[in-house]
Formats: structure tokens, C-alpha cells, sequence
């Protein structure tokens, strides 16, 4: 039984403006699925629409199974019951998805009380292993800090960790290394690569830049404003893009190598 | 054509943002300024825009050291010396029209008092041919245009009173793949048709390389490598240098997808 | 500029008819406010549409001349709101940080400070007149176009444009008056329209508790001050007061929310 089934996905505003159409797609358990586009694809859309985030003046039609049970209209309750322990999220900006006035301990403590019933000293240990897990360098020092007194890398830690508290099965990735340094996007990547693979979780992973991509997802989908133009084994979609689009985004990717690879030969004569 | 010398920099007194930095804008070689956030690169811009003064070392142009207090020099300077920005959604004003935002130079560095107001649409006419607009755009606002003819825009602005050296900060950050492959190209029509030198800054090593022919890398402040832009990609001797190649994302090469 | 949205259209209208009420009552009301000779408090009848009150005076006219009171306040102290508040926030808005920092919290006291309080203090000082009132409600209102200024203006220093028009060498005051001025008017005048309906019930309340001006040139406030002995034998002339005062207030935040609807940027999206 697949993790996640999508059907015929489709998001309209309440004017009936299609933002997304008919995308279709399987998360088996333990697989990796990449949803590249850029913004107005409708890619973040597809997230929302999974976990029951989607703004009150938009619909979704279709099916979105979870474990069997169709969840494209169901209410904020049965969603919640989905949220944390089934789907994990973490969103693009750090700073605007932690609590600017609250310590980092104390916000990641709410989830691990919630769904662990720790409290007092076993919630404080909790906090501490959680933000390790992340390979926070002082766990301790950052449990007492607030959102802006760590680095962008640190708070994208911390909001990994704040989605993994509840133990999901499946976790969704909306551009979070987009606004982060190369460097820092770099440990990002191998952080939830060993994450990933250790809790045997699967992964949506939403981007614009294949190259990222690439890193890290078995399949990938390609939107282009609400449609699916491409979608299969990355690998494959690589090798033998279909549309004019996924061609410009992999020569784009290629254009660092490329420029190396004309200097490299200009040298060798 | 600009030079810094020693130039240190800071905006508040504990943290310098800027130290010793020692570069050269010479003309028709294209500079590629890259660093990462928080090493200064748009602080470098800024002073060579004149927007702040470096609190030691100096910055001359052709020579001069930089003075915006005499009006000769500023008008001068201004006509000779521009810049486009990152998000094409704050760098045009969303009340004018694209007339108003493309003529302001020429308005406010005098050299269009001579002309009548017909010269002047003339003129923006002309450059905004020059970036693949059109006579049609003049009358319209900001939002009506997308992200890429925005920068179109910014760029048109930026060339209309014939530049020699034009700064842009991450011109193409903002913008999709579709449009960053355009506007790239763009700049280099440009450069060859207008006679530009362009100094990039961008965190995006394949934007400066396609771009620039001399390079230098900032860290925290210092640049820490310079030289060539081939020679320091191909052949990096910093270790912060190789930090940001090895950790650009790269696609599997295409040998090994044919397998 | 569409005169677009169903609510600017009722909003204006609820005002431009209160506007022209009092301007009628500048040439014309039905009774003299100094004639009393209509009889202690009658029922609306046909002499009278809305009665009379304790001394004879004919209700209407003297709801008219309230109107124009109303007016009257409202424009003024929202102008000096203008004027001093606008001109201190631009200040504010290019200052220094220390500088700024200083006048911000001036400000923050200033808006803090009960509107009502200093009312009392002008009052004492000068005695109460129309002038005290506007006075003192003029003073409220510009602290909060100073912050509002400030904070707008603020907001556009930062955007790049700015900076591309520097760059373009056009000099400070230009850009204040290229730049800076068409993209904060739009908003000023939407606070404006707020702050004149507050204005107005500041100005009733001023002088239900008798800070106002004094009789026979009476607002609604004081109206209604003058209606509470005898609201049982003649309960409309309370309420009438108070309900011109809600409709006033009404149409005036139509009226603001209207022209936010219209001219706010934001709204409009992007392309």
C-alpha cells in the first residue's frame, strides 16, 4: 500500500481559475519524489493541498489518499490527525516559520510534550537529542536562544527538527535550502539525506533548481504553471528531457560545468 | 577606471563589514564579485556608487579619488557610472511610468534641459529597444510587466545616459531560468553594443562565469583570492574558494546517465 | 482612478450629504437657533420636524448647526494633524537612528496620551472654545500621521528605487517630492478620512462633558449632554444626536475603507 496516492489533483481559486491541474503521482514508503518548477508553478500549492494548508478561497479536487483514507476534502480535524505524525513540513523561510519571541527549547518542547507527554527534565534531555539529531553544534546554547540570535543554517535546523518531533513517515521540504548560502545548503542536503535514509521516511522535496534536486530525489515531477509537463526517474528525465523547458533548466544546471569544461580544454592546448 | 585602495568599511563600530579591500574595475574586462551572504559584496557596491564613504583607504575613479561634494564631479560621475539591482520588484517606483522611471537620469543630471520633452521620449524610446521592449511600454506602470521585463526596465534605466561602467547586484537572482538565461545574454549585447564594463556581484559562480573575465572572492569582509575569472574557478588556490565550487550543486555528468 | 467600489460611492455620499447639510446651514436653517419661541418641548410636528427642545429652539436647526460643528472640527484639526504630524514624520523618517529613536518615543507618548487629558489642559489654559477643542484633538491626531508618516517613509528609504533615483542624481527634495509623496499620499488620505470621523467623536465628547464650545452654537455633543434630563419625556432628542453621530462615523470609515479598496497597491497585485 503506497504511502501517498494523488489523483487527478486539481486547485481552483473560488473564480474558478485553475493554479493547478490534473497532477498525478505515487510516494511509495521509503521513496523520494522531487516537484521542480518555479514560483507559480504550483508546487508549494501541492504541498498545502496535502497537508490541509490551502488558503480558505481555494479548492482542491481530485484524490489525495493517505494510507488508504481519502483526505482531498476533509475537515481541519481529520487533518490534523495527519499533520506531525503522519506529514512533517518545513517550510522555505526559517524566520518566518519559528516564533520570533519564544526560545527554541520551549517551541521545540511543545511538540515533544504533546506527542511524547514528556515534561520537566526528560523534556529538557528530549530538546537537547532532537536539536543533536539536526547536528546542532551547541544544543544547549541554541535550546536558550531566540530564532534571530542563530544563523539561517541553524534556524533551517531547527524547523527540521520542530517537523521530525512527531515522528512523520512522510516529510515535505518546500524550498528549504532556496534561501541559504551554496555552503550552507550543502550540509542542509546531507543532513536530510542521513535523516531520510536512517528513519526510513519519505520525501517530497519541492525546489527550482534541478541541480538540487538531483542530490537528493529517485523521481521527480516537472510543473510549469499548474500543469505536470515531465515527470518519472530523474535519472531518466536527465537524460532524455521531453520539453523545451526541462532542456533549459538542465543546460542552466550545466553551465558552470560547461564554462569549466571550455576552460579546461582552451588550457589543454 | 575605479580603484580601491585599502578600503575598510563599517556600518556599526563593533563589526567591520569591509577590510582592506584593494580592487580594480579596468575597462573592458568585466568584474565578477562573488561571496556568499554577509561578506560585504553589496557594501562594495554601495561605496563605489558613493551611497557611503570608506572610513579609511580610498576609492578613486580615472585617478580622482571620489568627491561628491563638488557638483562637476557627482553630475559627472552619475552619468558615467550605474547600477541594477536584485529584486525587480522594488527597484522600479510603483507609481511612475515607465517613461518617467527610464528618463530620470537624463532629467536629473541636466543633460536633457537642452531637449524638449519629445528628445527625452526619444531617447527612452531607443533604449528600451535596445533591451527587447517596446514604444508601446512607455505609458505603463511597473505592475504590469513581469519579473524579467522588469529588470528590462531597471537595465534600460540604467544605460540611457551611456554609461561606461555599470554595477549590477545579482541581476538574475530573482529571476526564473527562462528569464536569467535572457538577461545574461542581454548584458552582453549590451556590453559589446554600448561599450560597458561590468562589475557582477553574485553569490552564483556560473552568473559571474559566463559573465566576467577577472574575478575576486569575498569572505567575511576580505577578498581572499583574485585574479582570472578561468584561473580562479578552474584552478582555485584558496580554501574558501574551493568550498563554494565543491558545494555548488551539480547535475550527474551525462556519461553517467547513459548507462 | 475609477470612483470605483460600492463603498467609497456610500461612504462619500453619507459625508457629502452631512457636508452639504452644513453648508445649507451656513445660509439657512429652518428657525433661528436664538428663536425660542416654539414652545417647550413639543413632539415633531409640522412646524417642527423634529421638535423642540427645553427653551423652545427648533431641534433641526439646531442639528443642522451641529453638522456644521461637526464639519468644521473634523476638517481643521485633521488639516493641523496634517500639516504638523506629515512634516515631523518625514523628519523622522530620513533622521538619524538616535534622532529618530528620540522622536518616535515622543510620539508613542504623545499617542498614549488621552486625547480627553490634554483637552482639559488646553481648555484650562485658554478656556473653553471651538479653538481649544481643535486644538487639542489636532495635537492627537498628528502624532499618529507622524508615526504613520515615518514608518511609510521609512519603508520606501529602503526599497532599491530609491536608491536607483539617487543614483540617477536627482537630489533629495526631488525625491521626496518624485517618489516619496505619491507613494505615501494614497495612504494618508485614507487615514485622514478615519481620523476625521474620530475627530468628530472627539470632539462630541469634548463637549458632552462641557469642554467644548458653549451654547447656543451647540455640537452633537453637547446636544446630547443636554438631552440626558429629559430623555424620557423627549427621547429624540437624545437619540437623534447620537444616531447622526454613528452615521457620521459610518460613512466616513466606508468612505476610508473605499479609497483603500481603490488606491492601496498591494491590492492591485502584480502581474
Amino acid at each position: 500500500m503506497s504511502a501517498l496516492f494523488i489523483e487527478n489533483l486539481a486547485i481552483e481559486t473560488k473564480l474558478g481559475e485553475k493554479l493547478v491541474d490534473s497532477l498525478s503521482f505515487e510516494l511509495v514508503p521509503g521513496g523520494r519524489v522531487g516537484i521542480l518548477g518555479e514560483s507559480g508553478s504550483g508546487k508549494s500549492l501541492t504541498s498545502l493541498a496535502i497537508t490541509g494548508l490551502l488558503d480558505s478561497n481555494l479548492k482542491a479536487t481530485g484524490s489525495i489518499r493517505y494510507n488508504g483514507v481519502e483526505y482531498v476534502s476533509a475537515n481541519e480535524r481529520d487533518f490534523c490527525k495527519v499533520r506531525g505524525s503522519g506529514i512533517g513540513i518545513v517550510f522555505q523561510d526559517p524566520l518566518a516559520s519559528l516564533d520570533p519571541l519564544m526560545k527554541i527549547g520551549n517551541q521545540l518542547g511543545k511538540p515533544l510534550r504533546k506527542h511524547q507527554g514528556l515534561r520537566g527534565d526528560e523534556l529538557t534531555a528530549a530538546v537537547e537529542a532532537a536539536l543533536a539529531e539536526v547536528k546542532i553544534a551547541s544544543p544547549y546554547r541554541t535550546a536558550h536562544s531566540y530564532p534571530h540570535e542563530i544563523s539561517g543554517g541553524e534556524r533551517q535546523r531547527v524547523a527540521l527538527a520542530l517537523a521530525l518531533a512527531c515522528r512523520p513517515k512522510i516529510l515535505i521540504a518546500d524550498e528549504i535550502t532556496t534561501s541559504l548560502d551554496v555552503s550552507v545548503q550543502a550540509e542542509i542536503l546531507l543532513l536530510l539525506e542521513s535523516i531520510i535514509r536512517e528513519k526510513g521516511m519519505s520525501l517530497i522535496f519541492i525546489t527550482h533548481d534541478i541541480a538540487v534536486a538531483s542530490q537528493i530525489v529517485d523521481d521527480v515531477l516537472v510543473l510549469r504553471n499548474g500543469t505536470l509537463i515531465e515527470s518519472g526517474n530523474l535519472r531518466l528525465v536527465l537524460a532524455t528531457p521531453k520539453s523545451d523547458y526541462v532542456r533549459t533548466l538542465i543546460a542552466s544546471a550545466r553551465s558552470l560545468d560547461q564554462l569549466l569544461g571550455k576552460i579546461e580544454q582552451s588550457r589543454a592546448k | 577606471m575605479i580603484t580601491f585602495h585599502g578600503v575598510y568599511f563599517s556600518y556599526t563600530p563593533k563589526q567591520p563589514t569591509l577590510r582592506d579591500i584593494n580592487l580594480e574595475i579596468i575597462a573592458g574586462r568585466n568584474l565578477g564579485i562573488v561571496g556568499e551572504s554577509g561578506s560585504g559584496k553589496s557594501t562594495i557596491m554601495s561605496l563605489a556608487l558613493g551611497l557611503h564613504r570608506p572610513l579609511t583607504g580610498t576609492i578613486d575613479f580615472e585617478g580622482e579619488s571620489l568627491n561628491f561634494v563638488n557638483k562637476e564631479f557627482r553630475l559627472n560621475y552619475r552619468k558615467v557610472v550605474q547600477a541594477v539591482f536584485q529584486d525587480p520588484y522594488s527597484s522600479l517606483d510603483p507609481r511612475q511610468k515607465v517613461i518617467d522611471i527610464v528618463g530620470e537620469s537624463l532629467v536629473s543630471l541636466g543633460i536633457a534641459s537642452g531637449g524638449s520633452r519629445d528628445w527625452l521620449r526619444e531617447q527612452v524610446v531607443s533604449v528600451l529597444h535596445s533591451v527587447g521592449l517596446s514604444e508601446r511600454d512607455l505609458l505603463k506602470y511597473p505592475r504590469e510587466f513581469s519579473g524579467g521585463e522588469r529588470q528590462r526596465i531597471a537595465i534600460a534605466r540604467a544605460i540611457i545616459s551611456r554609461p561606461k561602467i555599470l554595477l549590477a547586484d545579482e541581476p538574475v537572482s530573482s529571476l526564473d531560468v527562462t528569464n536569467r538565461q535572457l538577461i545574461l545574454e542581454l548584458l552582453k549585447k549590451l556590453r559589446k553594443e554600448f561599450g560597458l564594463t561590468i562589475a557582477v556581484i553574485s553569490h552564483d559562480l556560473s552568473v559571474i562565469a559566463s559573465l566576467c573575465e577577472e574575478t575576486i572572492v569575498v569572505e567575511r569582509g576580505m577578498i581572499v583570492e583574485s585574479g582570472e575569472t578561468e584561473r580562479v574557478l578552474s584552478q582555485p588556490s584558496h580554501q574558501y574558494t574551493k568550498k563554494l565550487l565543491r558545494a555548488v550543486p551539480r547535475l550527474p555528468p551525462e556519461i553517467e546517465l547513459l548507462k | 482612478m475609477k470612483l470605483g467600489n460600492p463603498r467609497m460611492r456610500a461612504g462619500a455620499t453619507i459625508v457629502g450629504l452631512i457636508v452639504l447639510i452644513a453648508s445649507i446651514s451656513l445660509i439657512w436653517t429652518p428657525f433661528s437657533i436664538n428663536d425660542m419661541s416654539g414652545g417647550r418641548l413639543i413632539s415633531p410636528s409640522w412646524h417642527h420636524w423634529l421638535g423642540t427642545d427645553t427653551l423652545g429652539r427648533d431641534q433641526l436647526s439646531r442639528l443642522m448647526i451641529g453638522s456644521r460643528i461637526a464639519v468644521l472640527v473634523g476638517v481643521s484639526s485633521v488639516l493641523i494633524g496634517l500639516l504638523v504630524g506629515v512634516s515631523i514624520g518625514l523628519l523622522a523618517g530620513f533622521a538619524q537612528r538616535r534622532i529618530d529613536d528620540l522622536v518616535s518615543s515622543i510620539l508613542d507618548i504623545l499617542i498614549a496620551f488621552p486625547t480627553l487629558l490634554l483637552a482639559m489642559l488646553i481648555v484650562a489654559a485658554r478656556g473653553a472654545s471651538r479653538i481649544s477643542a481643535i486644538l487639542a484633538i489636532g495635537f492627537g491626531i498628528s502624532a499618529v500621521f507622524a508615526r504613520l508618516t515615518r514608518l511609510l517613509t521609512r519603508t520606501i528609504l529602503s526599497k532599491d528605487f530609491i536608491t536607483a533615483a539617487r543614483i540617477s542624481g536627482t537630489s533629495w527634495p526631488r525625491i521626496v517630492l518624485l517618489h516619496i509623496y505619491p507613494n505615501i499620499w494614497p495612504t494618508l488620505l485614507v487615514a485622514a478620512a478615519l481620523q476625521f470621523g474620530i475627530a468628530g467623536l472627539a470632539e462630541a465628547s469634548l463637549s458632552y462633558l462641557g469642554l467644548g464650545a458653549p451654547p447656543p452654537n451647540d455640537s452633537w455633543g453637547s446636544l446630547l449632554q443636554q438631552a440626558q434630563n429629559t430623555v424620557y419625556t423627549s427621547p429624540l432628542a437624545a437619540i437623534v444626536p447620537g444616531l447622526l453621530l454613528i452615521i457620521l462615523v459610518v460613512g466616513v470609515n466606508l468612505l476610508a475603507d473605499g479609497l483603500r479598496l481603490n488606491f492601496d497597491p498591494n491590492l492591485r497585485g502584480r502581474s
